[in-house]
């Protein structure tokens, strides 16, 4: 063994506490660094393989299309596997919302449509369905060849039938299914035939893949399509692309790239520090010894290798340990929280985490590595740890408080790498925080039900040619949302709030489009609008500025351009029951949801229609918590006993959104523990180091009188310098980035992002957190310290 | 003459077995007030271990040191702690000054710990003896090796103890900055009234001593060369 190798397993042996944490900081790093990169790795496989799974093969699909377009479809050289599905009937049942499809077979291979038993229908009378549409249809235990009859309106349109079906098989159930109260059922082909002999009268959609010979990405794609359907002669409207699978297939994973890249830009830095303030503090503790060796003959160069070659030996257990310990954690965490199943361990990325860390420990010691060649046998021993601070105007007594104050600022190299490594470790938790906590589900319901408890509307059609009686403004001629039903509701008790809005309907005709449509406008007060406010996309959307122009707002922001422009003139006919009012209105702005109507007017406005039936389309019911459920069942009886009602709960959307929502808030938090548990290690670690290397400090101070509790005081104190420094960094540095990720994230849709608000709440947790650490380390190390005694520590490398 | 500091079979052994060494042995010693006591002896003799028993730095394995009547190492922690700031200053070989604060700062430190008020006066004077005043406001390591001893020899005094250990405080100085701090040594104790035990390899400074304690093998030796027991 070389004499430098030999010197610098020594060096290791000697000083145990100062390997031992160089070793956790690279295990610690290697680990995080490992969940990282094959987190990222699996997250981008996984995506890979369930992009198909989840979104379907298709590329996109084409609505309401002709058969000639179908026909041209299936010749065009540029589309392959074209599956067609057609909307078959609508079922009838309070409540629900009920759908039958007929699906080709090229469809449901593009759609990844899997049957959990039984099979696809093929003869007329044949039917497919998840067990709970039938089970709300008055069929508690459905079984495969059961007689099912079912009430139904075919192609959504006519008379209501009433047919018997024989369940051909069974589909998966879905807890999304269930909270929406939202089915579909599926019907043989032979079923289309006999029921909607004229393909010119179905609503079909076509699902396709195109030919990507030029190794198109997936927004160039997207654009081919849109080109393609343009020359088929469809609309804008009339197409909707498959994002979720073009992006994962066609386009690099450069969002999750980055993400992993800049987290690992934290990491590789906040680990360099801690290695850095390790080594340079010990290199400084050894500077005479280094002066000896120089003295005896060692060359600068071999100085170098010493402290090179302890960094080397340091990793060398570190790094595969670290990198098990990462892909344990990862798997375990993938697997429960986030159901990923892809494999996570590969050994391309563990070289390249291995060489990651390496490189971060080897880039660390470079300066401390000349510190220790520059050392010269005359200098070393004059060489003392301190700054250049010549002379300080000092206290004529000293404390405890001015003592820690003085040398903190003296180390200030020491002060603010430790603490800004601490920040650092704390900056990632501070962005995530800023995303979790953000995820507003209350918010998200009250974009269904906007005030109160309880949503009563009224569930008409607009263009219902067969039930014409089914129509909004039919209804609207009796409303069943009249005085008498709010007086019945107010009365009710516990009911502390009725509100109500008004919706029109309206037949409007596009001046750019020429196409004439049933749509609805809502009536909304000036308080309501501020919800608009909050949402709005384009022009002007305030309620003042709305009411004077007489405007209106669009309610659909992406058919904005198709549709109109601001400042276009939107025209129609207002329908108040049998009359039709002429009505025109500038288009002032666009939201980006939608309140259930098209468009929408301000109160001020509506009182110049000259409208006489009762337009009332939505109530709010409040109530007090107490009362909540008795009064629900009261609702419901209501509810039930009048026609045409629809009833809507805030818990029971909640309940929904927040179905949505586990899922992400799951996988930020699964990312949140791993982050913190490596974080709070990585700090701890800097604590430990920095107490640790001061032993003879310590014991130089206790020598000449200083009892443990000031010693515990002292170390108190600097820990709260070092924790009101981290907390510094990590809350602006955090929130500043957790911001920007909140924008970026609300604007790419993630559920539940609204407002943005500071995280108080995760932002305590963690302050808490950090609170505790300082606290319970001070102590303990301050205990550990005194377990060596005082001559010891005097001479603690001396 | 009143006796400060007493030991009592005072012994410090380290290793078990046949590896023990017996660094301390069995060591009775006496020494009154005012006394300036030199502990000479070979290296490795057990001479810094006796001074930092007597000081309360290590704990005995047997033996007690009584210091103004009381047993020292019956305190509590806390105690000696207090005991230490306000009965014994220590000098050391390397100085031990606290880096992060100006050489006033340091001689006020076991005050500060203590939570007493600096007498000024009595300190403006000390730093006048020790030709310290121009350098009141300067670090520590912008010092001289014997500008700094004698600013802990300063941080030493001013707490008032009744005795003054020193481990080789001219251990790192020259000869003539060694008898210049001896003769500061000497002029404070007679001034002050204070006890010195101080460790030195040096002939003549152990000369200047009332009386000189050799070391051997952890065990006092009176001038017949016998063990004193």
């Amino acid at each position: 063994m070389k004499t430098t190798t030999k010197l610098a397993l020594g060096n290791i042996k000697t000083d145990k506490s100062r390997a031992l944490l160089t070793g956790i900081a690279v295990f610690l790093t290697t680990a995080l660094i490992t969940v990282i990169l094959f987190g990222c790795n699996a997250v981008i496989q996984n995506n890979r393989t369930h992009a198909a799974e989840d979104y379907g093969e298709h590329y996109g699909v084409f609505s309401r299309i002709t058969p000639e377009q179908i026909k041209t479809l299936k010749l065009h050289a540029q589309f392959y596997n074209i599956g067609l599905q057609t909307y078959a009937a609508e079922g009838s049942l309070k409540g629900y919302h009920l759908s039958y499809y007929c699906t080709d077979s090229v469809m449901r291979k593009l759609s990844h449509f899997t049957v959990e038993s039984g099979q696809y229908p093929r003869a007329e009378n044949e039917i497919l369905a998840q067990r709970e549409f039938f089970q709300v249809q008055g069929c508690p235990e459905p079984n495969i060849g059961d007689t099912v009859t079912l009430a139904l309106r075919v192609g959504g349109e006519g008379k209501i039938l009433k047919k018997d079906f024989t369940i051909s098989g069974f589909l998966y159930s879905s807890e999304a299914n269930r909270l929406a109260r939202r089915y579909s059922a599926y019907v043989s082909e032979t079923f289309l035939d006999a029921n909607l002999p004229d393909p010119n009268e179905r609503n079909t959609y076509a699902g396709f893949q195109v030919v990507n010979d030029e190794g198109l990405r997936a927004s160039q794609m997207e654009q081919k399509i849109q080109t393609l359907a343009e020359e088929l002669g469809l609309k804008e409207s009339q197409v909707s692309i498959n994002h979720n699978y073009l992006k994962w297939t066609l386009d690099p994973d450069t969002e999750v790239l980055a993400a992993g890249i800049g987290i690992i830009l934290i990491l590789v830095i906040v680990s360099a520090l801690v290695i850095y303030n390790i080594f340079h503090v010990a290199v400084i503790q050894k500077i005479r010894e280094y002066g000896r060796l120089r003295a005896l003959g060692a060359g600068r160069r071999q100085l170098r290798q010493l402290v090179l070659k302890e960094g080397l030996l340091l990793s060398v257990l570190p790094i595969p340990a670290g990198i098990a310990l990462g892909t344990v954690l990862l798997k375990v965490t993938l697997r429960t929280f986030i159901r990923v199943t892809s494999p996570v361990f590969s050994l391309p990325l563990a070289f390249g985490v291995a060489a990651l860390s390496l490189g971060t420990v080897l880039i660390s010691i470079q300066k401390p590595l000349r510190l220790a060649a520059k050392a010269s046998p005359v200098e070393a021993i004059r060489y003392e740890a301190g700054g250049r601070e010549q002379a300080r105007k000092g206290k004529t007594s000293v404390t405890i408080l001015s003592l820690t104050l003085s040398n903190l600022a003296l180390h200030k190299k020491r002060t603010v790498t430790t603490i800004l490594t601490m920040g650092l470790s704390c900056v990632l938790l501070v962005i995530v925080a800023n995303l979790v906590g953000n995820m507003d589900a209350d918010r998200q319901t009250r974009e269904d039900i906007e005030h109160g408890r309880f949503r009563i509307e009224l569930n008409c059609s607009l263009d219902d040619a067969a039930y014409p009686e089914n129509n909004l403004n039919e209804v609207q001629k009796q409303n069943p949302l009249n005085e008498a039903f709010l007086r019945q509701l107010k009365s009710i008790e516990g009911v502390t709030e009725v509100r109500t809005r008004k919706q029109i309907p309206v037949y409007e005709t596009n001046k750019n489009t020429g196409e004439s449509q049933y749509a609805t406008i809502a009536v909304v007060s000036k308080e309501d609008f501020a919800w608009l406010e909050r949402n709005a996309e384009r022009g002007t959307v305030d309620y003042p500025n709305t009411a004077a122009q007489d405007g209106i707002i669009h309610m659909w922001d992406h058919f904005m351009d198709s549709e109109y422009s601001i400042g276009d003139t939107f025209s129609g006919e207002l329908l108040d029951g049998d009359r039709r009012l002429p009505f025109s209105a500038p288009v002032l702005g666009s939201c980006g949801h939608s309140n259930d109507a098209s468009y929408t007017i301000t109160e001020d406005t509506f009182e110049k229609l000259g409208i006489t039936e009762d337009m009332t389309g939505i109530v709010f019911v409040d109530c007090d918590s107490r009362s909540e459920e008795a009064v629900g069942e009261q609702l419901k009886q209501l509810v039930a006993a009048a026609e045409h009602l629809e009833m809507s709960s805030y818990s029971d959307t909640l309940s929904l959104i927040n179905h949505y929502i586990s899922f992400m808030r799951n996988g930020c938090y699964t990312f949140l523990i791993i982050l913190s548990l490596i974080g709070f290690m990585n700090m701890a670690n800097t604590m430990v180091t920095n107490i640790l290397t001061r032993k003879r400090e310590f014991g130089i101070l206790q020598a000449i009188g200083m009892s443990s509790r000031q010693l515990n005081q002292m170390l108190q104190l600097e820990g709260l310098v070092f924790t009101a420094g981290t907390l510094f960094i990590s809350l602006v540095l955090g929130n500043l980035l957790g911001y920007l990720a909140f924008c970026y994230c609300k604007k790419e849709g993630f559920v539940g992002l609204f407002e943005y608000h500071v995280p108080v709440f995760e932002l305590c947790v963690l302050i808490a957190g950090i609170l505790a650490l300082q606290i319970v380390l001070a102590f303990v190390l301050s205990r550990n310290v005194k377990k060596e005694s005082l001559v010891e520590r005097i001479r603690y490398q001396e | 003459m009143q006796t400060i500091l007493q030991t009592e079979n005072l012994c410090k052994y380290y290793g078990k077995n046949e590896n023990t060494i017996k660094a301390v042995d069995h060591t009775n010693i006496t020494v009154e007030q005012g006394e300036f006591i030199a502990v000479v002896g070979k290296s490795g003799s057990g001479k810094s271990t006796l001074l930092h028993l007597l000081g309360g730095l290590d704990s005995p394995t047997a033996g007690r040191v009584i210091i103004g009547g009381r047993d020292i190492f019956s305190l509590k922690e806390e105690q000696l702690a207090a005991f230490r700031r306000r009965k014994i200053g220590f000098v050391f070989q390397s100085f031990n000054l606290i880096t992060s604060i100006n050489v006033w700062e340091n001689i006020v430190l076991p005050l500060g710990l203590d939570g007493r008020k600096a007498d000024i006066p009595f300190l403006e004077d000390l730093l006048r003896v020790l030709s310290l005043k121009d350098k009141r406001n300067s670090m520590p390591n912008t010092l001289s090796g014997g500008q700094q001893q004698r600013a802990a020899i300063a941080r030493a005094l001013a707490a008032k103890p009744d005795i003054i250990l020193a481990d080789e405080p001219t251990g790192n100085l020259d000869s003539k900055t060694s008898l210049e701090v001896m003769s500061l040594f000497k002029m404070s104790v007679k001034k002050y009234g204070q006890t010195l035990m101080m460790i030195t390899h040096d002939e003549e400074l152990a000369q200047m001593a009332d009386r000189i304690l050799l070391i051997e093998d952890g065990r006092v030796i009176d001038d017949s060369g016998k063990a004193v027991s």
